[in-house]
């Protein structure tokens, strides 16, 4: 048998070779992020509609929801859909701030004749305590702006323009959610509702709660779906075909490192396997 | 007999905390808006939201008993106790000082804003022919004075002082919309001092000018508060501790996984091999490789998801919740909480 | 000289190296940086509470601070004494921390069950807004017609899967009445045999999550540390 370190190496090993020499592939067609690209892509958003962006992820997940929230939010900043940034998760107040202010840097250089602003196309909402007992008091609100009351930084809602004309739920006609926690998930499909209405749902999920996520695919309580890095990857390759000018992140090459630790794995079971045949067979010789 | 009235009370209370959403639930829109709940829900959940919120400093209690006794009693591992102490403390004390900060600035830029809204007062009490509040000439003036000293007051902001070198083409241009609202909002006091007949329109001119200023001047100090020492701070524990100590702690996980894979994961039966074939579609059918196995993988993985997946952890689901929902039931009327209510024998 | 950011990319990657060194065995190294995450992250949570809700939308208007005294001296809105009402809940909170005295400790089991209260009652309506679309959407038809009103073949038979495996894996998990005959325990054991399938794909997608993260820490120690440290050192 191989030395547990002996398997640590060859795992770090197939993850970092592909990284350190920029090395990738085209990723795999992931037709859940489809969907939700084509949702994003066709909507036509009108006055006083403004998409709430649930980023619930902090460092233990932030691998494959980062790049998720980062290809939609250049998407919704793209197609100038303006959203409001919120979290159930305390610890993920960093990426709220950060990531909309690096993608927005990365469009500006691409067109230095475009502007993106906070306050107008995005606002930050911070973190919001109470779980589900927040989102359905979101969902059931009927002064949005007397809910949330601030943003992060303390300016009242009212006084930003992204804000405008927005009273209800009817108001937030997109909700998009990237989290790995189950826990937080359910609250927006259970609460983020009120009579007669639903918005249209997208959801970036971790790989591990993939085969739960597929059933409110199945079942239209979600609109579109990003399995993992691989989500991010095929969005982003959509992304990069609808804008030409557009420079890529790291998606694609992380994508290939990911596929490339993944035949390690599928490598290692069989190799487990067949020594534990062989040495099953000598034993019963 | 005391433990009796205890335990009841805890019931009563416990079935007390769930009669608002329950009835909230089951009860149509419109009787809620007849009894006025309906206007009120953002407050009444508020309030259930506060009362869960003052349980969050419990987590910081437990951890001040257990490592705080550990370094007073310079107990085995007390140092270990010291630095996790140091760590809470830090990022509190960071974390507060970069909100009051922002608090701080966002205030300074608020004044403006308050002025805006006091321009849009005096027209809108104006027009309703409002009683009870000064003549409009008087308030005119007050607006004016205070308007014109806060432009003064910008004069210490706009610079470039402070900011970032690549941020500073952007502060320039907030300094320029700010500097043409100021004398734009300028004309406009003027022309408010000389007026002699009411008019709607230098007031609506105060009011959009200082609104710019006020959103303007917010991002230019937002700007440079990115250099100073708290943001740095704050970003060197968050950033360069936190999110690299989380994810770097969670990414064990993979090494583990994968000598599990090697040395656990056996194909001893038809049931293992079935779960390694799904296993593996599902592995190799979302990776860039798929392609050089086969170009249905991606397609046997959407419908090995989309079908047997999908089906068998729905019916998983289906039962857990209607455990749930039992459960909920059993815990709103302290059927399962039998040994929560009861007191607990000394 | 070196950067802040230069110094908090340092950080970041001799933070994942200290993580990583259990790898090799449990050390000092490692259990530093442990505790000290511990006590980072323990540290956010109290103040973001207060800094997101507390403090905008409970303690702001009590304590009539969300009001604006214009230059005339009148005021931009009245103060609610509404506000007031949250002392109740707030002082009820408080209830959770009698359960650090002995005598009084009982007293935190109120505040816990009512709790348990509201979070029941939401279940209700969380469970029916989360499950009826679930059980509307297991009504698959098992004959599908296509466009030109023929026998759409593939979806019929992926329906079909779809109801037997519902089906079949429900019935596994039904205790109720003891099963008998080997109709019932083909069925149970087919429900076993589809659950595997759905466990396959759980455990590949479990190894996935793992990576991902592996992968986005590599990204960082290779590039952006590795970055870092050439700018420093080269």
């Amino acid at each position: 048998m191989l030395n547990r370190r002996v398997i640590y190496f060859a795992v770090m090993l197939a993850v970092g070779i592909p990284i350190y020499f920029g090395y990738e592939v085209p990723p795999a067609r992931m037709q859940a992020a489809e969907k939700l690209y084509d949702i994003i892509e066709n909507y036509d958003v009108k006055d006083g509609e403004i998409a709430l962006v649930a980023l619930d992820f902090g460092p233990n997940t932030k691998a494959e929801n980062q790049p998720q929230a980062e290809v939609v939010l250049e998407h919704l900043l793209r197609k100038r859909i303006p959203f409001a940034l919120v979290t159930q998760y305390a610890l993920a107040e960093g990426f709220l701030a950060d990531i909309p202010e690096t993608i927005v840097n990365r469009l500006q250089q691409e067109m230095p004749d475009e502007h993106w602003e906070y306050g107008v196309d995005w606002v930050n909402l911070g973190f919001q305590t109470g779980s589900s007992l927040f989102v359905q008091s979101v969902a059931k609100s009927k002064d949005l702006i007397g809910t949330f009351v601030q943003d992060v930084n303390g300016t009242p809602l009212g006084d930003l323009d992204v804000f405008d004309g927005v009273k209800t739920i009817k108001n937030m006609p997109l909700l998009l959610e990237f989290t790995g926690l189950v826990g937080v998930f359910d609250t927006y499909v259970q609460f983020f509702q009120s009579e007669g209405y639903v918005p249209i749902f997208g959801h970036g999920c971790t790989s591990i709660t993939i085969p739960e996520a597929y059933i409110y695919l199945d079942s239209g309580q979600l609109s579109g779906l990003l399995e993992g890095i691989a989500g991010a990857a095929w969005y982003s390759k959509l992304l990069s075909e609808a804008y030409p000018e557009r420079s890529a992140g790291m998606e694609h090459i992380n994508n290939t490192a990911l596929g490339v630790a993944h035949i390690v794995i599928i490598l290692f079971i069989l190799l487990g396997n067949v020594l534990a045949f062989t040495e099953k067979r000598s034993s019963d010789d | 007999m005391e433990s009796n009235y205890r335990k009841k009370l805890i019931r009563l209370l416990t079935f007390l905390g769930g009669v608002y959403f329950f009835f909230e639930f089951v009860l149509p829109e419109a009787a809620l808006e007849g009894i006025g709940l309906a206007d009120r829900h953002t407050e009444i959940s508020n309030g259930f939201r506060a009362f869960g919120a003052m349980a969050v400093g419990l987590g910081i209690v437990n951890l001040l008993l257990v490592h705080g006794s550990r370094v007073l009693m310079v107990r085995k591992n007390w140092s270990y106790s010291l630095i996790l102490l140091g760590g809470l403390f830090s990022m509190m004390a960071v974390a507060s000082l970069d909100w009051l900060q922002g608090e701080r600035l966002t205030k300074t830029a608020s004044v403006y804003s308050q002025l805006a809204d006091f321009s849009a007062v005096i027209v809108r009490d104006h027009e309703e022919k409002k009683e009870g509040v000064l003549p409009l000439k008087e308030r005119t003036s007050y607006l004016t004075t205070a308007a014109e000293a806060a432009l003064i007051k910008l004069d210490p902001h706009l610079n470039t002082q402070n900011v970032n070198k690549e941020d500073t083409l952007l502060s320039r241009s907030y300094i320029e919309k700010i500097s043409n609202s100021r004398m734009e909002a300028g004309s406009y006091i003027t022309l408010l001092k000389g007026l002699e007949e009411f008019s709607v329109e230098p007031y609506d001119g105060v009011k959009k000018e200082l609104s710019t200023i006020r959103s303007e001047l917010q991002k230019l100090l937002f700007l440079k508060q990115k250099n100073a020492l708290i943001k740095k701070l704050y970003e060197f524990l968050y950033q360069g501790l936190f999110v690299a100590l989380g994810s770097a702690m969670f990414s064990l996980l993979a090494m583990y996984i994968a000598a599990a894979a090697y040395r656990a994961f056996r194909i001893k039966s038809f049931e293992s091999a079935l779960m390694m074939g799904a296993a593996v579609i599902v592995m190799l059918g979302q990776i860039p490789f798929y392609a050089y196995i086969s170009s249905d993988l991606p397609f046997l993985r959407a419908w090995l998801l989309e079908v047997p997946n999908s089906a068998a952890f729905r019916a998983i689901k289906i039962g857990a919740s209607i455990a749930g929902l039992v459960m909920a039931f059993r815990m709103w009327f302290s059927i399962e909480s039998e040994s929560f209510s009861h007191e607990e024998k000394a | 000289m070196i950067s802040f950011t230069s110094l908090t990319i340092l950080a970041g990657g001799i933070a994942t190296l200290a993580i990583y060194s259990f790898l090799i065995k449990e050390n000092p190294f490692y259990r530093f940086f442990e505790h000290l995450f511990i006590g980072i992250a323990a540290g956010f949570i109290p103040i973001y509470t207060i800094k997101g809700f507390l403090w905008p939308q409970v303690l702001e208007p009590m304590l009539g601070l969300d009001i604006v005294t214009y230059p005339d001296g009148t005021l931009s809105k009245e103060y609610s004494t509404s506000y007031l009402l949250f002392l109740m809940p707030m002082f009820f909170g408080l209830f959770y921390y009698a359960i650090y005295f002995k005598k009084i400790a009982w007293i935190a089991k109120l505040a816990i069950g009512f709790a348990l209260g509201y979070s029941g009652a939401l279940t209700f309506k969380g469970f029916f807004a989360e499950m009826l679309p679930q059980l509307e959407s297991s009504f698959k038809p098992l004959v599908v017609l296509g466009e030109t009103q023929a026998v759409d073949w593939g979806q019929s038979a992926s329906n079909v899967i779809f109801v037997l495996t519902l089906l079949s894996v429900m019935y596994y998990f039904f205790f109720t009445f003891k099963r008998s005959g080997t109709g019932s325990e083909a069925v149970a054991t087919s429900g076993r045999l589809l659950m595997m399938v759905c466990f396959g794909a759980f455990f590949g997608s479990t190894v996935m999550a793992r990576m991902a993260l592996l992968v986005e820490r590599m990204q960082f120690l290779l590039t952006d540390w590795a970055g870092t440290l050439g700018q420093i050192f080269l």
